[in-house]
C-alpha cells in the first residue's frame, strides 16, 4: 500500500503520550485508591490516624510504582518509518517488529473524543499475518497520523456517501442482542461495583416497568434483557457507521465512518478477498442490501462489519459498487438446487414453527409466548424459503459466486478465483440417494465464516468444482 | 500423481479407535457404578456401536481415501458415510506439513496437512512413499 509518510530522521521515536493512558486503562482506577481512602477514612484516635497515614503511604507507593511502570513502558514504545515501519516495545523482553507497507492490507486511523482532546490518533496497520489483532498499533500525534491517509485534495476516482436512514436500517438489521449483552453486562457490573451492587437489579426493574409485554414473569424478563441487548447493539452500531463515506483513490478504498469515534480505514483493493452482499428479511421488505468486503484487519472488532455500502437498493448498490470496486471480478450465473430439494431448506424451520402450537395448546399466559415463537419460526421459514430460491454456486472465468441463507439472512459472496482456497463437496448418505451434495468454499476471512450451499446437483457441482482447479497458477 | 491410504492405514485407524474406546468404556462403567444398573443398557449399546465402528469403519475409510495432484491442484476424496471431495488449487497453498506418530511410522503411514489462508485440510494416513513423492512434487510446484 502506498503512503506519503516521509522517512524518519535520526533514531527511533517515542509514541504519543496517549499510549500511556490506553496501556494503563485497565489499572488506572487503582491510582484513585489513595484518594478514596483519604476521603473515606475518618480517624478518631492517634493510632487510627497513624494507621491511616501508613495505609495512605503504602497505597500511594503502589500507585507511584504502577504509574512508573506504565511510564517506563511508554518510554520504551518506539517506532521508525524508513520504507517499512519498525516498532519496538517492552521493558524486560524487547519486541521489535518490522512491517513492510507493501504488505499492509489495511490501515485504520482512529480518533476517539479522548484522542481528539489529546491531539493524538491511534493507527492500526494490518497485514494478513495475525488473525485476531493488528500487526502494529501506534499512538501518534494527529499530524503524523494524517500521513498514513491520502493527502487532502488528492484525486478521488469515485465516492459513495450513505445518509443516516440506510445506516440505521443496516444497524437495526445486523444488531445482535447477544452481542449487545456481552458488551453491556461487564459495563453494568463495573458500574454496579462503583455505584452500588443494587444498580444492575434496579436497571432491570426499570426495564420491566418500561417494557411491559404481558408475558409470564420469566419470559418478560428474558424478553426485556434481549430488547435491552439489541438496543445497545443498535446504538453502538449506528454510532460506528454514522456519517459513512467511501472513496476510491487509486488502488485504495478510503472508508470514513463514526459519530463519536471517527475511523479512517484505507484498504488496498488488490487485497480484497471477498465481496459479500447481505440481506435480512427486514431489509428485503425495503429491497435493501448491505455490501461488505473481506480485507485483513477491516471489521475485525467484535460487532463490527467490514462495510462498503451500509444499505442501498439494487440500482444504487450497483452504481456504488461500480464506482468503488469497478475492477473487482464478479460471477453472475451458476448452478441451482432442484425443486425436490426444497425440503432440505424448509423442513427444520417448519418443525420449529409447528412447535409453536404447544404453548397455544397450554393456553393462558403461554399464548403470548406461542405468538413470539410462531413469529420467530415464520421469520426463519421465510428466510429459508427465499434462501432456496436464491441458492446458487457458480464458477466463472475470474470469480466464484455462492448465494445461500445462513441464520436469519441471505448472502451472496463473490470470491476471486486466485483466493478461492479450498472447495469441499460433501455427500451425506441420504444425499447420495437424491444425487445432491453440499458445496463449501473456504477463503481468507476475519471471522472464519464458511460459505455453504446445500442440495446442489452432484455431477454438475463436481464439474464446476473441477473448473476451479483448471486455471493455471497466477501470482496473488 | 495419485495417492492413496497406506496399506496398513486400517490397522492404525483400528488401534486409534481402540485407544479411544477404552477410556470411553471406562467412563461409562464408572457412570453405571455411580448412577445405578439402569445405565447398563446404554453402556451395552455404546459398546456394540464401538465394536461395530472398530471392525466395520477402518477398512472402508482406508479404501475410500484417495486423491491426485497434477501440479495445479490437490484433489482428494475421503470419508465413508459423509463423502468429502476436496479441491485445493496450488495458488492457495501456503504451507504443508507431514505428521507421523510412532504408530504411523511403524505401519508406513503419514498424515499430510495442507494449510491455506482460509484454514487447513487434513489428508490422514497416506502411504509413506506416496506421501514423500507428493511432498517433493508440491515443493517443485511451489518453486515453479
Amino acid at each position: 500500500m502506498k503512503t506519503s509518510i516521509p522517512d524518519s530522521v535520526g533514531g527511533m521515536r517515542r509514541q504519543h503520550g496517549a499510549y500511556f493512558l490506553y496501556d494503563a486503562r485497565k489499572w488506572v482506577f487503582l491510582l484513585f485508591i489513595p484518594v478514596l481512602r483519604a476521603i473515606l477514612t475518618r480517624p478518631d484516635t492517634i493510632a487510627e490516624t497513624v494507621s491511616a497515614l501508613l495505609a495512605f503511604l503504602r497505597d500511594f507507593g503502589f500507585a507511584c510504582l504502577l504509574a512508573g511502570w506504565f511510564v517506563l513502558r511508554w518510554r520504551r514504545a518506539l517506532y521508525r518509518f524508513r520504507g517499512s515501519l519498525t516498532t519496538r516495545r517492552g521493558v524486560f523482553l524487547t519486541r521489535t517488529l518490522q512491517v513492510s507497507m507493501e504488505d499492509a492490507a489495511s490501515i485504520e486511523v482512529e480518533c476517539s473524543p479522548l484522542l481528539w482532546a489529546m491531539r493524538s490518533r491511534r493507527v492500526h496497520v494490518n497485514t494478513a499475518g495475525l488473525r485476531r489483532r493488528s500487526d502494529v498499533t501506534l499512538y501518534l500525534p494527529a499530524d503524523e497520523a494524517r500521513l498514513f491517509l491520502p493527502p487532502r485534495g488528492a484525486e478521488i476516482d469515485g465516492r459513495f456517501a450513505a445518509s443516516p436512514w440506510p445506516v440505521a436500517a443496516m444497524s437495526a438489521s445486523s444488531s445482535n442482542a447477544a452481542l449487545g449483552l456481552l458488551t453491556l453486562a461487564p459495563a453494568l457490573k463495573q458500574a454496579g461495583n462503583i455505584l452500588g451492587r443494587e444498580l444492575p437489579a434496579e436497571m432491570m426493574t426499570l426495564a420491566d416497568r418500561l417494557l411491559s409485554l404481558g408475558l409470564p414473569p420469566l419470559l418478560e424478563t428474558t424478553a426485556n434483557v434481549l430488547i435491552i441487548g439489541w438496543s445497545f447493539a443498535f446504538i453502538r452500531s449506528f454510532f460506528r457507521y454514522a456519517g459513512f463515506c467511501a472513496r476510491r483513490q487509486g488502488g485504495c478504498l478510503h472508508l470514513i465512518s463514526g459519530l463519536m469515534t471517527r475511523r479512517d480505514v484505507l484498504v488496498d483493493c488488490r487485497r480484497i478477498t471477498a465481496l459479500e452482499l447481505r440481506q435480512t428479511l427486514f431489509m428485503r421488505i425495503f429491497r435493501l442490501y448491505t455490501a461488505t468486503i473481506t480485507a485483513a484487519g477491516y471489521g475485525r472488532e467484535r460487532g463490527a462489519r467490514p462495510v462498503v455500502v451500509p444499505a442501498a437498493r439494487a440500482r444504487e448498490l450497483c452504481a456504488a459498487l461500480d464506482t468503488l470496486l469497478g475492477d473487482y471480478p464478479l460471477c453472475s450465473s451458476g448452478l441451482r438446487p432442484g425443486r425436490r430439494s426444497l425440503g432440505r431448506y424448509i423442513l427444520l424451520p417448519l418443525w420449529v414453527t409447528a412447535g409453536a402450537l404447544l404453548p397455544f395448546l397450554m393456553g393462558g399466559v403461554w399464548i403470548m409466548a406461542g405468538v413470539v415463537w410462531l413469529a420467530a419460526g415464520l421469520w426463519w421459514l421465510a428466510i429459508r424459503w427465499m434462501g432456496f430460491h436464491r441458492a446458487t454456486f457458480g464458477v466463472g472465468d475470474d470469480a466464484v459466486v455462492l448465494r445461500y441463507s445462513r441464520g436469519l439472512a441471505l448472502y451472496e459472496v463473490h470470491v476471486p478465483l486466485e483466493v478461492a482456497d479450498c472447495l469441499i463437496v460433501t455427500r451425506s448418505p441420504w444425499q447420495r440417494r437424491s444425487g445432491t451434495c453440499t458445496v463449501e468454499l473456504r477463503c481468507y476471512g476475519e471471522k472464519r465464516r464458511r460459505h455453504r450451499v446445500w442440495a446442489l446437483p452432484y455431477d454438475a457441482a463436481l464439474h464446476l468444482a473441477g473448473r476451479l482447479t483448471i486455471k493455471p497458477p497466477t501470482a496473488v | 500423481m495419485e495417492f492413496r491410504a497406506g496399506g496398513r492405514a486400517a490397522v492404525v485407524l483400528t488401534l486409534w479407535l481402540l485407544f479411544l474406546s477404552l477410556p470411553l468404556m471406562a467412563v461409562a462403567g464408572i457412570c453405571v457404578a455411580l448412577f445405578g444398573p439402569l445405565l447398563w443398557f446404554a453402556v451395552a449399546l455404546l459398546g456394540a456401536v464401538l465394536c461395530f465402528a472398530i471392525v466395520w469403519y477402518p477398512p472402508r475409510y482406508a479404501a475410500a481415501l484417495r486423491g491426485d495432484f497434477d501440479g495445479r491442484a490437490v484433489r482428494a476424496v475421503k470419508g465413508v458415510l459423509w463423502e468429502k471431495r476436496l479441491f485445493i488449487p496450488m495458488t492457495a497453498l501456503r504451507t504443508f506439513e507431514f505428521w507421523d506418530s510412532p504408530l504411523q511410522k511403524a505401519l508406513g503411514c503419514r498424515t499430510l496437512v495442507i494449510r491455506f489462508a482460509g484454514g487447513s485440510a487434513l489428508l490422514p494416513l497416506l502411504d509413506a512413499e506416496q506421501a514423500a513423492a507428493l511432498s517433493s512434487q508440491l515443493e517443485k510446484a511451489e518453486e515453479e
